[in-house]
């Protein structure tokens, strides 16, 4: 993925990422995370947004078998994309490394490192 | 927008160009084809419009200077220009801004003109998250966005596959009387075709979807006092328009089968002094055809989860109690890029003036025209829009 034209705080999430480390913004003033990475607080104006790691932990709240290639993604059809409400509260969306068989909604799910192009990747825990 | 309760607005008339996969023509001569329909229908000439609303089509995307470029190739002077890029939702907003804009004193005569042709230019490009966040986790368009909305709805009430299976029937029944419909669309449906095309992003299959064309609409607002010294007897008049955009910024809310029409959609309403009863046809956005499934149940037409069921019992057909997508929608007349939206609109316009032919509904008294625009990073869809319309006769 080109992150020449990214957004800084998009770079400074993917950067940490390529180091293992999945972290998502904080807004220490009103207690609360959020995703994706942006340039000011979601939660209210003026707060002072920092890096925290996350638990990558969640729960499945909604997914899809994607059957028509991408333009520039690296995985071929069918694959599944799945929308997890993380355990901090931000909502993200990830490739499922899972079966579709053994999804539900609500279903608990964990973060597993990058494969290939799948650089964000969930599983459900079974 | 409370004014409109007041019924001074008119929308005397509409043009439209036939919806044609890769035609090889512009935007630009597209949009003039659809503006001397709609002027020469009512015998105006571009010399009476003052006002100038469009949508920014994704065959012209990076032009910043699209609304200029079109009022002057029209030969347009006017004093209020307007451009929207609300996607599905541009076309209901800009009569709505187009009313506001009459009755705020800033122009009398406004041509909303709406074009694009993506099937033979596509020059569209979305940043942001899209690019940052949602093709890295293989995002492949808006077909996963709504394969996921798919995906919770059977989960939750079931996949009604049948009862949609009879909505797209419908639909391309009447667009078979609509000649503006892509010829590649003008032959007849049935459920098993429905039920054993290509799956694109599961529980939707390709007839799930629209078909991507090039096409144009167009219709003419102005005031009603404005109508009556042209001498026009019959219009559409705008009697309510809610919108609301990105109704849960923070994702707080934990159902994503909740839409932004359930906000508006009953404010839409009540502004009007309607109930979903009064409703006498429905022209529902419908890019897939689980967004029509949504706003039934959303507007309040049936119960959560009851649109399977309504519609395996309702007539919806042109001749029936509730109406839907009378001219086809942009599932059976193909989606002209960001001027799908149009359809919807014209369509209401069309009945409203009696002018709609063999899919004619009778007594059509009003008529609730929606859009929606735009899939949001992890959320339901961004933009809802609710335009409700009334017959008028002087």
């Amino acid at each position: 993925m080109n992150r020449d034209h990214m957004s800084r705080p998009a770079q400074e999430f993917w950067s940490r990422l390529d180091e293992g480390r999945f972290e998502i913004q904080f807004d220490a003033t009103h207690g609360k995370y959020q995703f994706y990475p942006r340039a000011s607080s979601l939660h209210g104006t003026g707060a002072e947004l920092s890096w925290r790691p996350a638990s990558g932990n969640g729960r499945l709240l909604a997914w899809t078998t994607v059957r028509t290639a991408a333009t520039g993604f690296g995985l071929e059809p069918p694959y599944l994309v799945g929308l997890v409400r993380l355990d901090e509260g931000p909502r993200v969306f990830g490739v499922l490394d899972s079966q579709a068989v053994s999804l539900a909604v609500d279903a608990r799910v964990h973060r597993v490192a990058a494969s290939g192009a799948a650089v964000l990747m969930f599983r459900v825990v079974l | 927008m409370k004014f409109l309760q007041e019924r001074e607005i008119a929308i005397v008339s509409y043009g439209e160009a036939v919806n044609a996969k890769s035609s090889g023509r512009s935007a630009l001569e597209l949009s003039a084809q659809v503006a001397e329909q709609a002027l020469m229908r009512v015998g105006m000439d571009i010399s009476d419009v003052d006002g100038l609303a469009v949508c920014t089509p994704l065959s012209e995307a990076g032009d910043p200077f699209w609304s200029n470029v079109v009022a002057e190739t029209l030969g347009l002077m006017v004093t209020w220009l307007h451009s929207t890029d609300l996607g599905g939702a541009g076309a209901v907003s800009s009569v709505a801004q187009a009313a506001a804009a009459i009755v705020t004193g800033q122009c009398e005569v406004v041509l909303c003109v709406f074009a694009d042709a993506p099937s033979t230019r596509y020059l569209g490009r979305q940043g942001g998250h899209r690019t940052e966040f949602a093709d890295p986790a293989g995002w492949a368009g808006p077909t996963t966005g709504f394969g996921m909305l798919a995906t919770l709805y059977a989960q939750r009430y079931g996949w009604p596959e049948e009862a949609i299976g009879r909505l797209l029937v419908q639909q391309r029944r009447n667009a078979l009387a609509h000649s503006n419909a892509d010829v590649s669309l003008r032959k007849p449906l049935t459920v098993e075709q429905y039920r054993s095309s290509r799956p694109i992003a599961d529980p939707l299959r390709m007839l799930d979807c629209v078909m991507r064309t090039d096409g144009a609409n167009a219709v003419l607002v102005t005031s009603k006092k404005r109508a009556v010294s042209l001498g026009l007897h019959h219009w559409a008049s705008p009697v309510a328009y809610r919108e609301v955009t990105n109704p849960d910024p923070t994702h707080a809310g934990d159902d994503l089968l909740v839409s932004g029409f359930s906000r508006i959609g009953p404010l839409a309403l009540a502004d009007a002094g309607w109930v979903p009863d009064d409703i006498r046809m429905a022209q529902l956005y419908d890019d897939f055809s689980i967004a029509v499934l949504f706003q039934l149940e959303e507007l309040g037409v049936c119960e959560r989860g009851g649109a399977g069921a309504w519609l395996m019992r309702e007539d919806f057909s042109p001749a029936g109690r509730l109406p839907l997508n009378t001219g086809g929608g942009q599932l059976s007349m193909g989606q002209c890029g960001l001027a799908g939206g149009g359809i919807g609109v014209v369509e209401a316009v069309r009945q409203l003036l009696e002018d709609a032919g063999p899919r004619q509904v009778p007594d059509p008294r009003n008529a609730l025209v929606t859009g929606l625009g735009v899939l949001p990073y992890a959320g339901n869809w961004g933009t809802s829009a609710v335009l409700l319309l009334e017959q008028r006769t002087s």
